[in-house]
């Protein structure tokens, strides 16, 4: 990491594996609970508790269940006690993806790079540092707001609490900020800039974002049902998922288990507005077509689309635009679901979640079913999954996610065989 | 990137207290006097801040004209003005037919607070009546978007968060992206708009502080011979904990070579005696212009750029020590 001009070399060209993952979403905590809840097409989106939504438009949303405690840390007892719910998720993602990787962070004597995507973070703690300061109240417990609600204290957090040293990158690129924080990874190990990186999103559930999103009737008054043509709008929902990224070489030398490698990553700005995409989603064939190259794989040998299919009816029609345009004659044959009607919109956790559930579609061989879908939007020119589908084989896994601000993100997940 | 090729500042940009432009910043940095601050108070509140604001600009710059800015707060206007004057002498349709690829990325620590504060007390109000208007632009990207739409650039747009040493990372961000041939040039800039709630926050960390407000931006590309050249950018090290800090500071500086080679250093705050022994000039631009927060270091990007460009030195040494989350440096050498 870091730079100087007297060792610029050319790129590097290593192949990159997700070797950990952890996941937590309002579907569970974990990897098991998650791949069977989103291979059955489950629906974990209920009415809003956190907060009172009586004068609001929306009344859902997906929650996360937070577990009882937080995971073993190094963190002290003062530390975890000003841990709010969405440094609770990432904690909770991380501890399961570092376990999962069996990666030994004491040993490990590179810098271990952490990418963390989120629109939001600990917004709650923002909103109560406001609420409070209006008040005039007393200062008490303001600092540790202010300090707390910044994002890079919780991936401090996350730092001092698995003994990994950084560096540490925010990506705040709103809806996409998962996707292009894993991919931000992926071109570190990729190019050689770092030999291993922790990467993911996360975003909890604050009023503030809820209320912006109501106000922009982009909310579903009944159930989210993306690429529906009578869908009504999205459900927000909360929740982190985290990758341990290497080398392939490093994790086979070490015997680790392989969940994919990472194939390809491809980004673009749509510059139409800023909160409504391009209606022929033109940004987003950019991205799919440029981690498409990346991948040196062509689209007819993509397995499997997770979308980002929110169930706004902009983004779908937008997005099944540029998925029928990028895959052209293949379009027909291509499975397609999004899995956003079963947990809501995870906004800056969206991209990292949606790419574990792609490799749980991969270790399991099926597709996660979109659900609450009765009548399919024409724009659907591919192979919409609408119940529990099995997939054995499932190679290659391509999932978009795209945010307010015109952020495009594309990953591909190829399965690793003949190690 | 070709082999053979440097990385240079091929533009420079700044919005600051000073006033709008580069030319103003490094007059007032000259002077070294610090500039002359007002104090504001929240509407319906006792207490006072001071503070160092961005002074209106002589003429409303076409720019602002634009569809995209019309309804934005301060934060994105600065990073647009300070973004095109790093851009200037650059015909974008010259980038745009050549199929130049142009990145953006930005940082920022407190972001689109007025519209955030503006949003949530009327959500506290009545969530039903809130504005659809002013949501979007709290986002944390949306001066980023608004600064790639109005460059007309579809390439890759990151917005970093993090606080003041973050944009010595963007920087290495940007150097990555043309290392990797993501991208042929990559703009990276800061900005931040002042704010009580900032004012306040700082207020708690920070005995009599000035805030200050504003932008800076640097144009990166590969060039043979750049007037300003990327020499070193150290790794972005965090605070492992909060006792930490100076013990980082001096990792960094580990990772230097000696700074007595570089003519003139860009101080930055509680450094504590990491640059005791440095002998030639230095400038803290706080002090100067006043807490920037994510903006402050990149100011002192722009404004040693800006002295190399016109010659006055031959290389400069930027400290970037973070407020509470990391730290970084820089070293910048002249033609």
């Amino acid at each position: 990491m870091g730079f100087h001009s007297k060792s610029i070399r050319k790129r590097g060209a290593y192949r990159v594996v997700v070797s950990g993952v952890g996941i937590i979403t309002p579907m569970g905590s974990g990897w098991t609970s998650n791949a069977c809840g989103f291979r059955a097409g489950k629906c974990a989106i209920g009415p809003v508790t956190l907060f009172d939504v009586t004068r609001q438009k929306a009344k859902i949303a997906g929650e996360v269940q937070l577990p009882n405690s937080l995971p073993s840390t190094r963190l002290s007892y003062r530390q975890e006690k000003r841990i709010d719910r969405a440094g609770a998720m990432l904690l909770a993602a991380a501890s399961e993806a570092l376990t999962t990787s069996g990666w030994e962070t004491d040993k490990m004597e590179e810098p271990v790079p952490v990418c963390l995507g989120t629109s939001a973070g600990s917004m709650r703690l923002g909103e109560e540092y406001y609420r409070a300061a209006i008040q005039g109240m007393t200062r008490r417990h303001q600092a540790e707001r202010i300090s707390g609600y910044q994002a890079h204290r919780q991936a401090l957090n996350l730092c001092e609490g698995f003994g990994v040293n950084g560096p540490v990158t925010i990506i705040s690129n709103a809806c996409s900020s998962g996707a292009n924080a894993i991919g931000h990874a992926f071109r570190l190990v990729q190019m050689g800039h770092a030999r291993h990186a922790i990467a993911g999103g996360y975003d909890a559930l604050c009023k503030m974002v809820f209320a912006g999103f109501d106000s922009l009737n982009a909310l579903s008054s009944t159930f989210p049902r993306p690429f529906a043509v009578d869908r009504d709008g999205l459900a927000i929902g909360e929740g982190a998922a985290l990758f341990c990224i290497e080398r392939l070489d490093d994790a086979v030398a070490r015997d680790a288990k392989i969940y994919a490698e990472i194939g390809g990553y491809g980004a673009a700005t749509d510059l139409h507005h800023l909160t409504q995409p391009h209606p022929e989603g033109k940004a987003a064939v950019t991205s799919m077509s440029r981690a498409c190259a990346d991948a040196r794989i062509n689209p007819d040998q993509v397995g499997y689309i997770n979308s980002h299919g929110t169930g706004t009816p902009l983004n779908d029609s937008a997005e099944g635009n540029a998925i029928n345009k990028w895959a052209g004659a293949s379009a027909e044959f291509l499975p397609v679901s999004s899995t956003k009607g079963g947990v809501g919109h995870l906004l800056g956790g969206a991209g990292a979640v949606e790419a574990a559930i792609c490799l749980m579609a991969m270790a399991g061989g099926w597709i996660p079913p979109g659900i609450s879908v009765e009548k399919v939007d024409p724009v659907c020119q591919f192979d919409l999954v609408q119940s529990p589908r099995d997939m054995p084989g499932l190679a290659v896994s391509l999932t978009n996610s795209f945010g307010f601000g015109g952020a495009n993100a594309t990953l591909i997940f190829n399965a690793v065989t003949g190690r | 990137m070709t082999e053979g090729y440097a990385i240079g500042i091929t533009g420079v940009g700044a919005v600051t207290p000073a006033g709008w432009g580069v030319p103003a910043m490094l007059k007032c940095l000259r002077h070294g006097a610090p500039l002359e601050s007002n104090s504001f108070q929240a509407q319906g509140m006792q207490k006072k801040y001071r503070l160092r604001s961005v002074p209106k600009p002589d003429n409303l710059l076409t720019l602002f004209r634009n569809p995209r800015l019309r309804r934005t707060s301060p934060v994105s206007r600065y990073l647009a003005a300070a973004a095109f004057e790093a851009m200037e002498g650059r015909s974008l349709d010259d980038f745009h037919q050549k199929g130049t690829r142009l990145g953006v990325v930005v940082s920022c620590f407190t972001g689109c607070v007025n519209y955030s504060q503006r949003f949530y007390g009327e959500v506290l109000d009545d969530p039903s009546t809130a504005s659809p208007i002013v949501f979007p632009e709290t986002v944390f990207n949306a001066p980023s978007s608004h600064l790639s739409a109005l460059l007309g650039s579809s390439e890759m747009n990151y917005t970093l968060l993090g606080d003041d040493a973050q944009f010595l990372a963007a920087l290495e961000l940007g150097t990555q992206w043309l290392l990797d041939d993501e991208v042929d040039a990559v703009l990276v800039a800061a900005a931040e708009e002042s704010n009580w709630l900032s004012a306040e926050g700082l207020s708690m960390f920070t005995r009599s502080p000035i805030v200050g407000e504003g932008a800076a931006a640097i144009l990166l590309e590969p060039c043979r011979s750049p007037e300003v050249k990327v020499e070193l950018i150290t790794d972005s090290l965090i605070y492992k904990t909060r006792d930490s800090r100076q013990e980082t500071l001096l990792a960094m500086r580990s990772q230097l070579p000696d700074a007595n080679t570089t003519d003139i250093l860009f101080e930055s705050i509680n450094e504590g005696t990491l640059w005791e022994d440095f002998r030639g000039p230095r400038i803290n631009v706080r002090e100067i212009l006043g807490e920037g927060f994510g903006v402050s270091v990149a100011w002192s990007c722009a404004a040693a750029a800006g002295l190399l460009g016109s010659r006055e030195f031959n290389s400069a040494l930027v400290s970037g020590s973070g407020m509470d989350q990391s730290c970084a440096a820089m070293i910048l050498s002249g033609h």
